[in-house]
């Protein structure tokens, strides 16, 4: 017959046993994703894609740059606010805003876009902007946690407030996929990838999980600012070097001036300069 | 000498600053919308455009060639001390962007300093004709060859030296025209101060030449 002081320690133990299973299951691996996709928002549930014509581009284009549906979130993960959307597609504008053939840039707001709305959708967007192409942003990020030696000391519990115990991976992909509305055809993609590590203390985790996510766009919308320069310029040679899959047309009202040639320029100066010359050598 | 020296210098001064707004402004893209002829701006009454159209470019190698051309002529003009550079710019300036916003409703956005430089080669060319006698028919050489280059292109609405396909706007051969009529304005304003300088005389200023009737 055990005495009343072994049921005691064995109960004691059992409970203890249980609490840091709890403790282990509450705090362990931990993933969050929030992501959108451009598959899924212009191909719904469709086994066959819509088949792409030629594209006609009509210069100079005017351009929309949106945000796709978000199409898949977990509870925990952070999000993109409206601003933080809007103010990266200030910035992928600005690099169209260089290019010499496009004409109007415009921000359409994510509200817009039905989930899964495809191309019926817009095609409603293209009468209501007057748009010819458009530029679908959509984003994947991936937060992972797992907990490190240094979260043994949040049993001392000051350890959850001063130990930075948690290690946060934040992996993030932003992608740029730019297509002509009319013709259904894609003109060019670029990624804008970042991968931020991390540590927390498991009190601040939740706002440095946020800080990571916040930081994983920023730095993936820079390097997709410096793929999409890559890309518009490589689409440029491509259109040029590819007439029959590209019709390039100029709109009336079109951009004009004068253009003199460099064989023209070179041969006017060494002319000038040649006859200059042969007056000084007298 | 001091009066060489004076248009010397404002003519440097006028070319490096045309130059210069026209990098500026092609480095900024918002300066440069600021500045380009633009057909719905202008007649909602920003009239600067009409003037400072030249110096918006819409591609590198567009401003690159235009401005090497323009450069060039600007200092060469310079160096050989021909007065009334200004009034070619001005022409080349006022003159394209008044008659397209008249003529031509559908160009909506103009720019190129392509008129102005090539003004400015027409007017050291008959400058140089005026001035110099052994070497007069080189220059009027350039000169002809220069106005058939003109002639050909608004012909056949095309340009000769540029491939349509790389470049990013439709080719104006007009503006040259204007160009070089600003040239033959320029020469003409100036023809009593070129006869005084060829016979040897100094030639009066010019804003305060006389106007006699016999």
């Amino acid at each position: 017959m055990p005495s009343k002081s072994a049921i005691f320690c064995f109960i004691t133990t059992i409970v203890c046993i249980f609490s840091l299973t709890g403790c282990a299951e509450f705090y362990g691996k931990r993933q969050s994703r929030y992501t959108s996709s451009v598959v899924k928002y212009l191909y719904p549930d469709k086994e066959v894609a819509e088949v792409p014509t030629i594209p006609h581009l009509s210069l100079p284009l005017r351009v929309g740059v949106s945000f796709v549906p978000e199409s898949g979130k977990t509870p925990n993960a952070n999000k993109l606010s409206e601003k933080e959307k809007m103010d990266l597609m200030v910035r992928i504008s600005s690099e169209f805003r260089t290019l010499p053939f496009v004409k109007d840039i415009e921000l359409i707001p994510t509200a817009y876009l039905t989930n899964g709305g495809g191309f019926t959708n817009l095609d409603q967007i293209r009468t209501m902007y007057g748009i010819d192409v458009i530029t679908l942003l959509s984003y994947d990020q991936v937060q992972h946690t797992d907990e490190g030696l240094l979260s043994l000391s949040y049993w001392t519990i000051v350890g959850a407030y001063i130990i930075k115990g948690e290690r946060n991976d934040t992996s993030t992909m932003v992608d740029a996929a730019v297509y002509d509305i009319p013709s259904r055809k894609m003109l060019f993609r670029a990624p804008g990838i970042s991968h931020i590590k991390a540590s927390s203390t498991l009190v601040n985790l939740s706002e440095q999980l946020r800080n990571d996510s916040t930081n994983g766009f920023r730095i993936a919308a820079d390097d997709l600012v410096a793929n999409l320069q890559n890309e518009l310029n490589r689409f440029k040679e491509k259109v040029k070097e590819m007439p029959e899959a590209y019709a390039v047309e100029h709109k009336p009202g079109y951009t004009g001036g004068g253009s003199l040639g460099g064989a023209y320029v070179l041969t006017l100066i060494t002319l000038g300069g040649l006859i200059l010359w042969t007056g000084r050598k007298k | 000498m001091d009066r060489q020296k004076k248009i010397k210098g404002q003519t440097y001064a006028l070319t490096l600053f045309i130059v210069g707004i026209s990098i500026i402004a092609y480095g900024c893209p918002r300066f440069s919308d600021l500045l380009v002829y633009d057909r719905q701006n202008i007649l909602c009454g920003e009239l600067w455009r009409l003037l400072t159209a030249p110096f918006v470019h819409f591609s590198l190698s567009h401003m690159f060639w235009d401005i090497l051309l323009f450069g060039s002529a600007g200092f060469a003009i310079g160096a050989a001390g021909y007065r009334g550079f200004w009034l070619v710019c001005i022409f080349a300036i006022i003159i394209p962007s008044l008659i397209f916003l008249i003529t031509l409703p559908e160009l909506e956005r103009y720019g190129g300093l392509s008129g102005l430089a090539t003004g400015g080669v027409a007017y050291f060319c008959l400058c140089s004709a005026l001035k110099t006698r052994k070497k007069r028919l080189l220059w009027l050489a350039i000169l002809v060859g220069m106005g058939a280059k003109i002639v050909a292109e608004t012909t056949l609405n095309a340009p000769l030296f540029v491939k349509t396909s790389s470049i990013p706007f439709r080719v104006l051969p007009s503006v040259h025209i204007f160009g070089y009529l600003g040239a033959l304005a320029a020469i003409i304003w100036n023809w009593p101060n070129i006869r005084l300088t060829e016979a040897g005389l100094k030639p009066r200023p010019l804003a305060r030449r006389e106007v006699t009737f016999s």
